[in-house]
């Protein structure tokens, strides 16, 4: 699939198994599944609008392996937003973020202030005797990192949509938003109401692959 | 089960035919669920038919979603999912001891067959999943037939191939004969298959003298060359590295005995006559060798981790799988075999992405080093077992990531390699214990990949049964890296390597390009290692050549103040003579005379004054005629170098600015005539000289044509200045005999004025 320059792209990065594929899956599509399937890359594509214009939102899922470093350095330097996703119920998972966001340091440099990055705990469903990760924790590490953070389950269909929202809104070079008709980033309350109908018929535009 | 049969029918591209095959496999699955209920303590949860149907009947919607790329060809109707969903979840989870972590048993598509066309993707995908349920039932048929089950069962519907897993008439008693694989392991050191043409960069070419060149195909995209001579077997070789966007090619060439080198693009062409390129540039920046290397060796790896899984009699299910957590004294065995048990913890090689701090993946691992290779092993019993996890997430997230994974087997019984879902195993080695007469320890190995994976050596040996030993552990180990660099070549890996590639190659041509016009300035368009023609660069022949070119290096230049090219004049100095050099360009006499005679008129006033020697033609190669046009700014910059930059500016179009220029006016046309000329800086090469000089030739020519013009312009001028000054004198003559008429009327006055 050939990249337009006006696609607006987003990399999800993380340790195996933390719902990456979930999430976005879950923002695509609105489905969710519960069998574990390793990804090698998986690349989706929904029309936003960018600056009062239309533009391709473009969400690579990567692998949790560090199978391919090559090609995971690609993805950060062609990327414009990033989500690094750790699973609550794994305290590992969110060590293994931390040579994940070194890499986007080092490869963005100076421009990282400018590109927006959440940190998604995500699994945040689980019961409290398996969370490993208290929200408290996540949030610090984020402020560490200078990102910013928020706790989803793709499963309950928790704040995923206001993942993706939210960082949009993060984006300064351009007016990025979820809403095609350009009425602006301030639609979140109608999203977030019915957590999941509405997100669904809203989001559901033509889904180029 | 009627509910069931009713809901399926409205299930959207179902037929009646899948629904039905659908609905027997499930009665079949269900039935052999009963039979192991008491083995899998997870399916307890669900313990009423009720809802064991309705989980099936969800179990299957899931299915039918859980293709990932069907999933982005055909959206489903919002309904469908959603209305499964809330009544899903909420029993279920009530009703699980293991806070929802459930898995649907049969909904996986491990798609050895490649993303189905989207019209049919929901068909295709509910295929899939009847043939993961096939190939699961054929297991346990199988199984269920008596004798000794056969290492590997390819599923129904294929996708495999299998190097001596079918075999299941291998008579165990007899002695093994010495397994031919070995007499080649012992002549050379290892089968490890490699790419070796990644590392020819830096064995021939890095640290030694070559040439790099860049170039463009319109159709295979950017070309990164490199060439160097080689003497071998008593001649001159050029030994060539061609670079595509698909591969890197390696050719030898005998060097022609006239000694004189075909072009850069002839050379390539012996390597790869498909490229075309037309405009070679030779790559000069210091630190290009290690972009190069870097490039070449980024498809290298070193580091290789592989899955570990045990697997008893009777399991047909990945679940059971992962989740085995006894295992017996012969896979410790076997496991000492592959490599050393580690302490984790105490670890300081490659690690594979298991914990070596915290603990949070086990306490111990296999690894190897392997020559000069790191093997780290994901060995499923020893990663941590989480109660109650029916995927057994903390196992498979390492295993179901590694490419090539080991089955070692309590004892003969069937696998079938779509087991376990993953779009990222794509090969398997499958080693079971045999026994033997004498007691010694044997293993049955058998080899499966998918079908889009190239065979692999070395090859197993008839009957592929080993002793316990060296010989083993070389094979396992040589033909596991073997399969993961076999693998890199199936369809999923080579598309996205490809890309990656791509993109790599693409941006190093670029950076190469960049980083030598950056270094040579104006003279990389014109680079003297240059065998092909440049359009856009070349040198003058008839005198009309690129105009447009030379403004824009002049452009380039002047904007770019720090780059020289190495013909440049030493008096260049400083911006704003160039910015002036620039304003000359642009300011073009023919078309603005009015400002400019004015100018010119007060330019030849301060001409003088002005100590502009603005030597013309002179040194570089793209002095500007446009001599006349200048107009001495009050500051007078006194340097020649506005020639220089300044082009030819015969072509422009002007831009109607009116600049305050430095001026040239005549003395520049005098030193165009003496045809001054200054060469300062410390020449490169002969060649570049040559051309230099070639180039100076011509733009003298040029100039001297213009300075024809420009001299007819100022004897124009000069007759203007003649004709207004005359004008000018008889005005004043007017005058005073204006004012001297005024006066006579007093006569007085006039006798003592006389």
């Amino acid at each position: 699939m050939p990249e337009q320059s006006n696609d607006y792209r987003v990399v999800v990065f993380g340790a195996g198994g933390v719902g990456k594929s979930s999430l976005v899956l879950r923002f695509v599509k609105g489905t969710f599944r519960e069998s574990y399937i390793p990804t090698i890359e998986d690349t989706y594509r929904q029309v936003i609008s960018s600056n009062k214009t239309i533009c391709t939102l473009q969400i690579t899922d990567t692998t949790g392996s560090h199978q391919f470093p090559a090609m995971q350095r690609l993805s950060i330097s062609k990327g414009h937003a990033f989500i690094l996703v750790y699973s609550v119920s794994s305290r590992q998972s969110l060590e293994e973020l931390k040579p994940i966001w070194q890499t986007i340091k080092e490869i963005k440099g100076a421009e990282l202030s400018n590109i927006p990055v959440m940190l998604a705990g995500n699994k945040c469903d689980e019961s409290p005797e398996i969370r490993e990760v208290s929200a408290a924790e996540g949030q610090a590490q984020a402020q560490t990192w200078g990102v910013s953070f928020m706790e989803t389950s793709a499963k309950t269909n928790h704040n995923v949509t206001q993942l993706f929202q939210e960082l949009l809104n993060m984006e300064k070079n351009r007016n990025v938003s979820l809403q095609v008709d350009g009425k602006g980033k301030k639609k979140k309350d109608k999203v977030v109401k019915d957590g999941g109908e509405a997100s669904a018929s809203g989001r559901e535009k033509c889904l180029v692959m | 089960m009627k509910s069931k049969v009713v809901k399926m029918k409205y299930l959207p591209t179902g037929g009646q035919k899948e629904s039905y095959t659908l609905l027997t496999a499930r009665r079949r699955y269900m039935k052999k669920l009963m039979r192991q209920h008491v083995a899998a303590p997870w399916s307890s949860s669900t313990t009423t038919g009720s809802a064991r149907a309705q989980h099936e009947l969800f179990e299957l919607l899931e299915r039918v979603q859980c293709s990932r790329l069907d999933d982005q060809r055909a959206v489903l109707p919002p309904y469908f999912s959603q209305v499964s969903r809330p009544t899903d979840r909420r029993p279920v989870s009530v009703g699980a001891a293991s806070s929802g972590r459930h898995s649907y048993l049969q909904d996986r598509v491990p798609e050895p067959h490649g993303p189905p066309s989207s019209p049919g993707a929901v068909a295709a995908q509910r295929r899939n999943a009847a043939a993961c349920q096939a190939s699961r039932l054929l297991l346990e048929e199988t199984l269920a037939r008596p004798g000794t089950p056969p290492t590997i069962v390819q599923p129904p519907n294929g996708g495999y191939w299998v190097e001596g897993g079918e075999d299941s008439s291998v008579d165990e008693e007899s002695e093994p004969r010495p397994q031919p694989g070995t007499p080649r392991q012992s002549s050379r050191r290892h089968n490890i298959d490699t790419d070796d043409t990644a590392k020819f960069y830096r064995k021939f070419f890095f640290g030694k003298e070559h040439i790099n060149l860049v170039g463009f195909d319109s159709n295979l995209g950017p070309v990164v060359m490199s060439l160097k001579n080689d003497h071998m077997a008593g001649q001159d070789h050029t030994r060539i590295l061609l670079r595509l966007r698909s591969t890197t090619m390696h050719g030898l060439i005998p060097t022609p005995n006239s000694g004189i080198m075909p072009s850069p693009l002839r050379m390539a062409k012996m390597v790869n006559d498909q490229v075309n390129v037309d405009n070679f540039m030779a790559v000069m920046c210091l630190n290009a060798s290690s972009l190069i290397a870097a490039f070449d060796e980024h498809v290298l790896v070193n580091t290789f981790k592989f899955g570990v899984l045990y697997q008893k009699y009777g399991q047909t299910t990945e679940e059971e799988l992962f989740g085995n957590n006894e295992t017996s004294p012969a896979f410790n065995e076997f496991l000492e075999i592959l490599g050393q048990r580690i302490i984790l913890r105490d670890h300081k090689g490659y690690r594979g992405g298991l914990d070596i701090m915290n603990g949070h993946t086990g306490t111990e691992a296999v690894y190897e080093r392997f020559y000069e290779r790191e093997i780290m092993f994901h060995v499923a019993p020893l990663l941590p077992h989480t109660a109650g996890d029916a995927q057994q997430l903390q196992r498979k997230r390492h295993v179901g990531n590694d490419i090539v994974a080991i089955v070692f087997q309590e004892k003969a019984t069937p696998f079938t390699p779509d087991m376990i879902a993953s779009h990222f195993l794509h090969a398997f080695i499958v080693v079971t214990p045999v026994e033997t007469a004498d007691g010694e320890t044997r293993y049955k190995v058998a080899v499966t990949g998918r079908h889009d994976v190239p065979f692999f050596g070395p090859t197993l040996p008839q009957p592929p049964i080993f002793k316990k030993g060296r010989e083993l552990k070389e094979f396992l180990l040589t033909k596991l890296i073997n399969a993961e660099n076999a693998c890199y070549k199936a369809f999923k890996f080579a598309e996205l390597e490809q890309r990656t590639r791509a993109s790599l190659l693409q941006g190093l041509a670029e950076k190469l390009k960049e980083k030598t016009v950056e270094f040579l300035g104006r003279g990389a368009t014109n680079e003297p290692g240059a065998v092909s023609p440049q359009p856009e660069g070349t040198p003058k022949q008839e005198g009309t050549g690129g105009p447009g070119s030379k403004f824009f290096d002049t452009v380039r230049k002047v904007l770019n103040p720090k780059v020289r090219s190495p013909s440049v004049d030493t008096n260049l100095s400083g911006d704003s003579s160039k910015n002036n050099a620039l304003n000359k360009k642009i300011n073009n006499l023919h078309d603005t005379p009015t400002p400019n005679s004015g100018r010119s008129k007060s330019s030849i006033a301060s001409s003088s004054a002005s100590a502009v020697s603005v030597r013309s033609a002179g040194g570089s190669g793209e002095s500007s005629p446009d001599v006349t046009s200048r107009v001495a700014p009050p500051r007078a910059p006194l340097h020649d170098h506005s020639d220089d930059s300044s082009l030819n500016s015969v072509d422009l179009d002007p831009l109607g600015a009116v600049y305050v220029d430095s001026d040239t006016g005549l003395e520049s046309m005098s030193s165009a005539e003496a045809g001054a000329r200054e060469q300062h800086t410390t020449p490169r090469d002969a060649d570049q000289l040559r051309q230099e000089v070639c180039r100076l030739k011509n733009d003298k020519l040029d100039l001297l044509k213009q300075n024809i013009t420009w001299q007819n312009e100022i004897k124009c001028l000069r007759e203007r200045v003649i004709t207004l000054q005359t004008e000018l004198t008889a005005a004043l003559k007017d005058r005073r005999h204006r004012e001297q008429t005024t006066i006579i009327p007093n006569p007085s006055t006039h006798d003592s004025t006389a």
